[in-house]
């Protein structure tokens, strides 16, 4: 294979020659599709903003089991700085991990619709 | 998910799409699950619940926690809590070396463990030398492992001959074992958890389960969903979340549901919903301190508390049409289960209050049977197991001998191979007792366990004055600073779970075993070394060789797993035989084959490996129940060891309201409580990142009538002022405390958000449990809303 | 600090036997397969040559046929380097070891 060495010493050639055109390399912005929160902001907890923002989710997962039992937004979506809009597995697994063989290789969500996690299709 | 693992997770999704391939289970780690990772079982480190779960380690580090689907306790549900501790191991805020200074106004100073040991022995010495043997004290927790509690109380009272030894139980649990032993003379639950599978009616009585114990709540949840019939009746001055699941909400003044336990007894009797068979053959009446009255005069004594009388006594949403459907429920469903936690034993008549929903259950024979119990849920890890049970209270030794009884005491004193008359016969210092002592200058020493009293006692403020005198030398062992460290001439750096070897005893009578799976970060070592050696350097300190001998079976032991096993043999071999909580056959060994534990009582191997005793006191489920049996036709023997009759008892209990009512000055109910997010006061679940964020310092929740009154809007800056003291915090405007109260989050250890410099420290003269849970006090505006910053004490 | 991306082709019938050594080199994650003998994995390493060392141990167990860098992020090394604060050796062949 190539030398991953060449690869960087390549970009840091580049680099150089770019802060030589003083630019600056600037940090990459986030790509999670949320909204950008200032640091007050995220101190609020998701679903107080969403019953507002997405009233329709919001509604399914406060009358789910979830919703019941204080499983909040957070559990599977991770807080602001990492949030994942489709869960991972290993989430659920926390709780759930005596049905990973009934869920076949699937996730949970393609039987269960998410946030109501009604009985499977 | 930081930086660097995004740029990883970037990493992985290119080269996947590189050769088309979905990443299945989100993005963990395959290889790790394929061989590297290993899953450690043990107990979750929070609430009493005593969920089983395992640690996860990649290459050594924890990474993951799940729950353990084959557990009776949880299922294998985890709360967001038991899901995140593992960040907890390896933390950068740990204590890690021991930290000295002789006076509370000097910085810190980094010494070793020989100097740090030398100067705790010679502080204790010193001050049993100067002011004799109660100048010293131990106040421990209900989070320490039972070896922990059970060697600290050995070397207190065979070793320093001083029965001050306490724990922070004392503030949560303490009504429901005084409860427990004046009604069913046993201390701790008759059932199970798995009740909950069986139970047709559900009463929850202050309690906010569905968020102090969220796993045992969703439990519930699902017995409801599934069978929709189920009903549950919540009583409580605030709607909570547990009030969701309810088909029957009783809102009452605070203070009152001494009245309304009345009001649903006279109910039961007056409309003959009680069990005459269950009543002849068990119970007997009791007044005032024990005296025998019967049924008649029971119920003549009701006649106070007619629906309609208590009804205009409880306010709220209380009419005597909801107290009557609350006792018919009761009574005729074919299994009720009571569930209560601190709304009713953080009280000034706790142990009343107590009383009072055991005689719904005897008088209706909801007990001892599927489905039926009366079950009090407990706050901590480990109040059941170590401080009830171990000998962790000031009147209490362990396999729940009361220290009065000299005959008990003797088998303490004989089973330590200590002479007779060692330990004092007289109870030291009860919790609130102690602090005062500390304020007055009579404790000279004391050594806080695991717990920080500085923000957790009622009336902190007048408390945290005593703990900065410069005469009383406090030592605190814990892993994390707190408000109390903040006042400790002494800190030495403790192993966190997982990190140490030992045995929590859950709500409902189960010990289970957490191993050691990782190394304490830099010189953190376990309390059990801790005590034995601060032990043998007291001996020498004190000339005294019988402080020796208090740790000399454990000498030499090492200190992550052979020493707890011995402290565990020494304790259960040798003093819980012939006790209620037998737990002989719940050895490390059967308790490392069980999924989920051990319920005592489990007189054997044999049988501690059938899981043991699901109810107590029920011939064929019981061995004691059949070996006290002789002669007997009836299919329960109640041979609890507080009642010499075997009969329990039914109550006469007046109501009698808060210590501190409303009035003019301080005219609205102050009650506190726990969140989903956190824990205790937050030393733990404050340094968890996604805990914070989800809820990052305390509320006032204020009723939307109130808070119209007075002015506040949402989020607006609320003072609150008792006669102790005023905190601010923000306002949640919320359909939550009743009309006339505001609740507050009692988390917080900002130091213009700590409830407990607020609220009152009346206690129930009983078990003297601290009133937490009503003061009074007077809420203003301050401002509208400000930018807030979450807070945990720093080093 | 370079975090590297790579596709890993494996003999499918010996997963379990690959999958084992990679589990205990703490520098590799490996994040998915598609059973067909792909394997997703992602180097973090201290240095682009310490990289190349955990490269060729993968290249090294029995069932692995090639090791393919896929994407390479080393901003703060290349900044190193840029900056002139870290010089890296200069190889211009990989060594053979035989």
């Amino acid at each position: 294979m190539k030398r991953i060495i060449l690869y960087i010493m390549f970009f840091a050639l580049l680099i150089v020659v770019l802060t030589a055109c003083a630019m600056r390399t600037a940090e990459r912005p986030r790509t999670s599709g949320h909204p950008a929160l200032s640091e007050q902001e995220m101190l609020i907890a998701c679903q107080d903003c969403h019953a507002q923002a997405t009233p329709q989710t919001y509604r399914q997962w406060h009358q789910s089991g979830h919703g019941m039992a204080t499983v909040k937004c957070y559990q599977c979506h991770g807080t602001f700085e990492g949030l994942r809009t489709e869960p991972s597995l290993d989430s659920c697994a926390v709780c759930h991990s005596g049905q990973w063989e009934h869920a076949e290789g699937q996730t949970c969500w393609q039987c269960h619709p998410a946030h109501t996690f009604e009985a499977g299709k | 998910m930081d930086r660097r693992d995004f740029i990883k997770r970037t990493a992985a999704l290119t080269a996947a799409s590189y050769v088309g391939i979905n990443l299945p289970h989100g993005l963990g780690n395959l290889a790790q699950g394929a061989d590297a990772e290993t899953w450690v079982a043990g107990t979750c480190r929070l609430c009493g619940v005593g969920c089983r779960l395992e640690l996860g380690l990649s290459k050594g580090k924890p990474v993951a926690l799940r729950g353990i689907a084959d557990s009776r306790t949880n299922l294998g549900y985890l709360c967001m809590k038991g899901t995140l501790f593992y960040q907890l191991i390896g933390h950068p805020d740990r204590l890690t070396q021991p930290l000295y200074r002789a006076r509370k106004d000097q910085p810190f100073q980094a010494i070793s463990w020989e100097q740090a040991l030398d100067i705790a022995a010679r502080e204790f010495a010193g001050a049993v030398k100067a002011h004799g043997n109660d100048s010293v004290a131990y106040y421990g927790s209900g989070q320490c492992l039972t070896e922990e509690t059970y060697l600290f109380q050995k070397v207190m009272r065979g070793g320093l001959q001083t029965n001050n030894v306490e724990g922070n139980p004392r503030l949560c649990m303490a009504s429901a074992v005084g409860g427990y032993l004046s009604s069913f003379g046993a201390d701790e639950p008759i059932g199970s958890y798995a009740d909950i599978e069986k139970a047709e009616c559900f009463f929850l009585i202050g309690s906010n389960m569905a968020e102090a114990h969220p796993v045992v709540f969703r439990r519930l949840l699902k017995r409801k969903r599934e069978n929709p019939a189920v009903k549950v009746i919540n009583a409580d001055p605030r709607i909570s979340p547990t009030s969701r699941l309810a088909d029957l909400h009783l809102q009452f003044r605070p203070g009152t549901d001494l009245a309304l336990l009345n009001a649903m007894a006279w109910v039961i009797l007056e409309e003959k919903l009680h069990d005459p068979a269950f009543i002849d053959d068990y119970c007997v009446f009791k007044a005032g301190k024990g005296d025998t009255i019967d049924l008649a005069a029971f119920r003549a004594s009701l006649d106070a508390y007619t629906p309609e009388k208590t009804a205009a006594i409880c306010g709220g949403n209380i009419t005597p049409g909801v107290i009557r459907t609350a006792a018919r429920w009761f009574a005729r469903s074919a299994g009720t289960m009571s569930l209560w936690c601190m709304g009713i034993n953080q009280r000034r008549q706790g142990v009343w209050a107590n009383n009072l929903i055991h005689n719904l259950h005897l008088l209706t024979g909801q007990l001892c049977k599927p489905g039926a119990d009366s079950f009090s849920l407990t706050g901590q890890p480990n109040a059941c197991g170590g401080v009830r049970e171990g000998g962790g209270l000031c009147h209490i030794l362990p396999g729940h001998r009361p220290v009065v009884k000299d005959a008990l005491r003797h088998q303490v004193e004989d089973a330590w191979g200590i002479p007779r008359g060692r330990i004092p016969a007289k109870p030291g210092l009860h919790t609130m007792a102690m602090f005062q002592g500390v304020n007055e200058g009579k404790v000279k020493a004391i050594w806080i366990n695991c717990t920080s009293p500085a923000q957790s006692l009622p009336n902190a403020d007048l408390y945290r004055k005593g703990l900065r005198r410069d005469d009383v030398f406090v030592l605190c062992t814990d892993i994390f600073p707190t408000r109390t460290t903040e006042l400790a001439n002494l800190i030495l750096p403790t192993a966190f779970h997982f990190e140490k070897t030992g045995v929590y005893g859950c709500t409902e009578r189960r010990s289970q075993l957490t191993p050691k799976a990782v190394d304490a970060p830099g010189q953190a070592k376990p309390e059990v070394w801790i005590v034995r050696e601060w032990a043998q350097r007291l001996a020498k300190e004190l000339g005294d060789p019988v402080i020796a001998r208090t740790v000399e079976p454990f000498a030499g032991l090492e200190p992550d797993a052979a020493l707890p096993e011995a402290i565990w043999n020494e304790y259960t071999q040798k003093l819980t035989g012939g006790r209620d909580n037998d737990l002989r056959g719940a050895t490390y060994k059967v308790l490392r084959q069980m999924p989920d534990g051990v319920q005592w009582p489990a007189p054997t191997e044999a049988y501690a490996l059938t899981g043991g005793t699901v109810r107590k006191f029920v011939r064929g489920l019981d061995p004691i129940a059949d070996e006290e049996a002789k002669g007997s036709d009836k299919p329960f023997i109640f041979y609890g060891p507080a009642h010499a009759d075997r009969k329990l008892y039914i109550w006469q209990r007046k109501y009698v309201g808060a210590a501190e009512e409303p009035d003019q000055d301080y005219p609205v109910y102050l009650s506190n409580g726990r969140i989903v997010d956190h824990w205790h006061t937050s030393s733990m679940t404050g340094r968890i990142p996604a805990l914070m964020r989800a809820n990052p310092y305390a509320y006032i929740e204020i009723n939307p009538k109130d808070a119209a009154r007075l002015g506040i809007a949402p989020n607006d800056m609320v003072e609150v002022e008792s006669r102790r003291g005023k905190t601010t915090f923000p306002a949640k405007v919320i359909e939550g405390p009743m009309e006339g109260m505001v609740f507050v989050y009692w988390h917080d250890m900002d130091e213009e958000r700590m409830i407990n410099k607020v609220t009152m420290d009346a206690y129930d003269p009983g078990s003297k449990e601290p009133e937490f849970k009503i003061s009074a006090c007077r809420i203003r505006r301050v401002s509208g809303p400000k930018a807030l910053k979450p807070f945990i004490v720093k080093l | 600090m370079p975090i590297g991306g790579f596709v890993i082709q494996i003999d499918a019938a010996a997963r379990p036997e690959v999958l084992a050594p990679l589990g205990k080199m703490p520098e590799v994650e490996v994040y998915g397969d598609d059973g067909k003998g792909n394997l997703v994995a992602v180097l973090d390493c201290d240095t682009s040559q310490r990289m190349e060392k955990v490269v060729e141990e993968i290249a090294a167990v029995g069932g692995v046929f090639n090791v393919g860098l896929v994407y390479i992020h080393a901003e703060d090394e290349v900044a190193s380097i840029a900056a002139g604060d870290y010089v890296p050796s200069r190889r211009t062949h990989p060594r053979r070891e035989q």
